[in-house]
């Protein structure tokens, strides 16, 4: 073996992919059609995160040594992380054909199925994996993973105790036994093993998403809502889609039939409460449990600059709305002057549905740079703070600018839901 | 009857059991010798005896009559050999190695080596050493490597060999630094810690006597890139009139593929017979591999060596003063951590605002400046570091270059320049920092990243 590749792979396994890189391309000046080489430089690429480069060069390697496997393991790998699952097991599958042997193909092939829920399907094959190599950590994980997605509790805590047991010091076991937990709404215990995986390497992206998500579940609410996530998220795109105006049709008929007699018009307004409290907190939970977490000692931390803001944007909001609100229900305080009752009604609605766009905008505010909804949400932001301005000085004539700001905010609701 | 006496536990004469046998062997060989003179292989056999008694005289003669029979004999060559050997006589020695020159095994050629030693040819007895080493790396030898494998070593005098001398130096750069403390701008707190470890004990060697304080150890400097680690550690050694020798990340690398043991004992042997000398290794994380990678044992190898070369197992470290650098220190072996080695690690922070003001100032000098707020650019600058700064400096300077060919006449640097060139260069620390402070929010436990908890105000 070459010494300069031998170079290579040690700083790759050091964490050192730039320099890696340098070194194989010295490397690839000498011998351009070096596969191994290649194969190496894709694994540099993929370190860095670039993807697309990573498979154009693993795709020259494959040509140059078609019947290498691990090269159409290092292609699906790629594909797997570009979300591309077709092609992903498409590599998976010719890997497995060239060498039947490899646990860690079956492993992966297993993620890539629960990424798009075949779970049974991912459970056979990462079984097939653990009957070549009983120990295989991706394929344990795999295994649990499925296991627990298809309800099969017992056999997914076997499985993952088993892991743990073949190397408690492994991150990405700890991961997963914590996102298991957490669907499964024990979030305390989600919390330690996600520490556990941040101790072993403080870098895992996964891990601080778990731990946030851990932490934020103190809030009952918040809870509740992860798991419908968890849940609909399982149950594939098309309901995920479906879902909220399934939910409409739903109340609207439940409500419609609570009407038709005195007795149970009471729990039509329960149901419209029930609704409409699903449908604000589907928006604004997120915010509400991040600001929770400010106040958390390693939550604060773990929040980027984005979600503090909103967290912050939102909750303010939201009070501010709620205290509007209350000032014109209980208190009467406006009667007789130029703020009657409903002009402060719609002041206090419309800083309360401000939460809504404030939760979804990317901070800090950048209007040049930002997508198509971000802008569609600042502009609303805007629309509702120069109404309630408006209200404020031009109390008489506010009710117009309020009306078009509440025709704003429809629109956006609805091009959000249908948007997913 | 040899088992009697072998098993048996008095001794005659203060002679082991052993010789007693070996002499009546030789007596014996000797009388069946007489019997038969021209049996060769019998006078072979006994010659070697004798060689193995220390009986060189009359090995010799037995050798010598072997070779008049059976000319090219090659065990009596050898033999004979053996025996001017011991008996001084080299140069005999010598002629006769050097028919044998390919037949020689290792214990051979190794007597052929100290031979010529002895008779100061030293570029062929260092030809033939490398050989052997070639055929068995973890050869040593402390009476031959004392001659061979340091040459820059003073003692002795060899001819022809500078050459030698200089690449052997040259692999592993060494230069007297002429920067001191003085020239590093702020840094106060590290320049005490260092000046505590390794430059007092130099300097006031009784003070630390008296208080027992042991000296050595090293001092393991991290931070973020670009923060002035290798200039510090330069200054360190510009500082008490030291030498300096850098070992990057290549050389390091290069010690894990090859002859990694032998690399590293050679650079501190280079550093101790240079005293004083500071031995500063530069993204030293690359020698200690992750966890994960421990199981490697060829790794563990190195990082033992280096261990051991650091503890001064072999040879003291008196007047060796052992700086090393990273930026991930989250992946130093955690055995370097420990009493007696690394252990004060210091966190390089990036330049605080009067130590920017000092960096823009001298990175400016030269450069045709027109008016320029100092304390402005440096304000606007948080969190970059030293190289950011230069960079800073070298965009505005390029854009001013390009103005003044348009123009035809120089173009000063002024203060808004600077701070557009701020705006297109952003520090590259921020990068660090988003690990580092991963690293200290979740894997603090022996409290080791304090210091960058404390530096980014954070409270755990």
């Amino acid at each position: 073996m070459n010494v300069i590749l031998d170079q290579a792979r040690l700083l790759l396994d050091q964490g050192r992919p730039k320099d890696a890189e340098i070194k194989i391309k010295q490397f690839l000046q000498q011998e351009p059609d070096n596969d191994y080489a290649l194969s190496l430089l894709t694994r540099c690429l993929y370190d860095r995160k670039q993807f697309d480069d990573g498979i154009a060069v693993i795709r020259n390697a494959i040509s140059l040594a078609p019947e290498e496997s691990f090269y159409y393991y290092l292609k699906g790998f790629g594909h797997y992380q570009k979300d591309d699952s077709v092609a992903a097991i498409d590599n998976l599958h010719k890997a497995i054909q060239l060498n039947p042997y490899h646990a860690e193909y079956y492993g992966l092939l297993a993620f890539i199925l629960l990424g798009t829920k075949n779970f049974n399907e991912a459970l056979g094959k990462a079984n097939e994996g653990l009957a070549i190599e009983a120990d295989n950590i991706t394929c344990l994980n795999a295994r649990a993973m499925a296991l627990n997605k298809l309800k099969k509790t017992d056999e997914a805590i076997a499985t993952m105790q088993n892991a743990l047991a073949q190397d408690p010091d492994s991150e990405f076991t700890h991961t997963t036994i914590g996102w298991n937990l957490l669907e499964r709404g024990k979030h305390q215990e989600a919390a330690k093993h996600f520490r556990e995986s941040l101790r072993i390497n403080p870098v895992s992206q996964n891990a601080q998403g778990g731990l946030k998500e851990a932490l934020k579940s103190k809030v009952p609410p918040y809870k509740w809502l992860l798991q419908y996530s968890f849940w609909i998220n399982n149950k594939g795109k098309k309901l995920k889609r479906a879902m909220p105006i399934l939910l409409l049709i739903v109340f609207r008929v439940l409500i419609t039939l609570f009407r038709q007699s005195d007795a149970t018009m009471g729990l039509a307004y329960v149901a419209g409460g029930i609704y409409l409290l699903f449908v604000i907190g589907s928006w604004t939970m997120n915010s509400i449990a991040n600001f929770f977490l400010l106040f958390h000692p390693d939550g604060k931390y773990a929040l980027s600059g984005t979600e503090k803001w909103s967290a912050i944007t939102v909750v303010t909001a939201m009070l501010t709305g709620f205290a509007i609100l209350s000032l014109a229900l209980f208190t009467g305080v406006g009667k007789g002057t130029a703020y009657d009752e409903d002009t402060i009604l719609a002041a206090g609605l419309v800083c309360l549905s401000l939460a809504l766009p404030l939760g979804e905008m990317d901070y800090p505010i950048r209007f040049k740079m930002a997508n198509k909804r971000n802008r569609f949400s600042f502009l609303l932001v805007i629309t509702g703070l120069f109404s309630l301005l408006a209200v404020l000085f031009f109390p008489a004539q506010a009710l117009l600018l309020v009306l078009l700001y509440g025709v704003g905010f429809l629109l956006y609701n609805w091009s959000g839901v249908l948007r997913y | 009857m040899p088992f009697k006496i072998y098993n048996s536990k008095y001794k005659i004469n203060g002679l082991s059991p052993y010789t007693l046998l070996m002499n009546d062997t030789i007596k014996n060989l000797e009388e069946a010798l007489s019997v038969s003179p021209d049996n060769v292989p019998l006078r072979l056999h006994l010659a070697e005896l004798m060689l193995e008694e220390k009986m060189y005289a009359e090995a010799m003669l037995h050798f010598s009559a072997v070779l008049q029979k059976s000319y090219g004999n090659i065990k009596a060559q050898k033999g004979l050999a053996n025996c001017y050997y011991h008996t001084g006589k080299f140069s005999a020695a010598i002629i006769i190695y050097e028919q044998l020159q390919n037949q020689l095994n290792e214990e051979d050629s190794i007597r052929f080596v100290k031979c010529l030693v002895k008779e100061n040819s030293l570029q062929e007895a260092a030809a033939i050493y490398q050989k052997v080493i070639a055929a068995n790396p973890s050869f040593k030898d402390e009476e031959i490597d004392s001659f061979l494998r340091m040459p820059s070593h003073t003692g002795v005098a060899m001819p022809g060999d500078e050459e030698d001398v200089d690449s052997e130096d040259s692999a592993y750069f060494m230069e007297k630094p002429k920067i001191k403390f003085a020239d590093v701008g702020g840094m106060q707190r590290i320049k005490n810690e260092i000046s505590l470890k390794i430059i007092q004990p130099l300097k006031n060697p009784e003070l630390y006597k008296a208080f027992g304080k042991k000296t050595g150890g090293g001092i393991l400097l991290y931070g973020p890139p670009g923060c002035g680690k290798t200039f510090i550690a330069k200054a360190a050694a510009g500082e008490i009139d030291a030498k300096f020798i850098n070992i990057g990340l290549h050389d390091i690398l290069d010690m894990w593929i090859g002859n990694s043991e032998k690399n590293l004992h050679e650079i501190f042997e280079l550093a101790r017979q240079n005293a004083p000398c500071v031995l500063f290794f530069d993204e030293v994380d690359a020698m200690g591999a992750s966890r994960a990678d421990l199981k490697q044992s060829a790794m563990r190898h190195v990082i033992n060596q280096f261990l051991a070369e650091m503890d001064g197992v072999g040879a003291a470290n008196e007047g060796v003063l052992i700086l090393a650098a990273t930026n991930a220190p989250w992946s130093v072996d955690a055995a370097f951590r420990r009493p007696g080695r690394f252990d004060r690690i210091i966190f390089v922070e990036p330049p605080d605002e009067k130590g920017r003001e000092e960096i823009i100032k001298s990175v400016l000098q030269g450069k045709p400046v027109g008016d320029i707020d100092i304390k402005k650019i440096a304000q606007a600058t948080p969190e970059y570091s030293g190289a950011d700064i230069n960079a800073v400096v070298d965009i505005a300077t390029e854009e001013k270059l390009q103005a003044s060919m348009e123009a035809g006449s120089i173009q000063p640097i002024h203060t808004k320049d600077l701070l557009k060139a701020i705006k297109q260069h952003r520090a590259t620390t921020a990068e660090w920092f988003a690990t580092a402070r991963n690293y200290a929010l979740y894997a603090n436990e022996s409290g080791l990243y304090d210091d960058i908890l404390k530096y980014m105000k954070m409270k755990k």
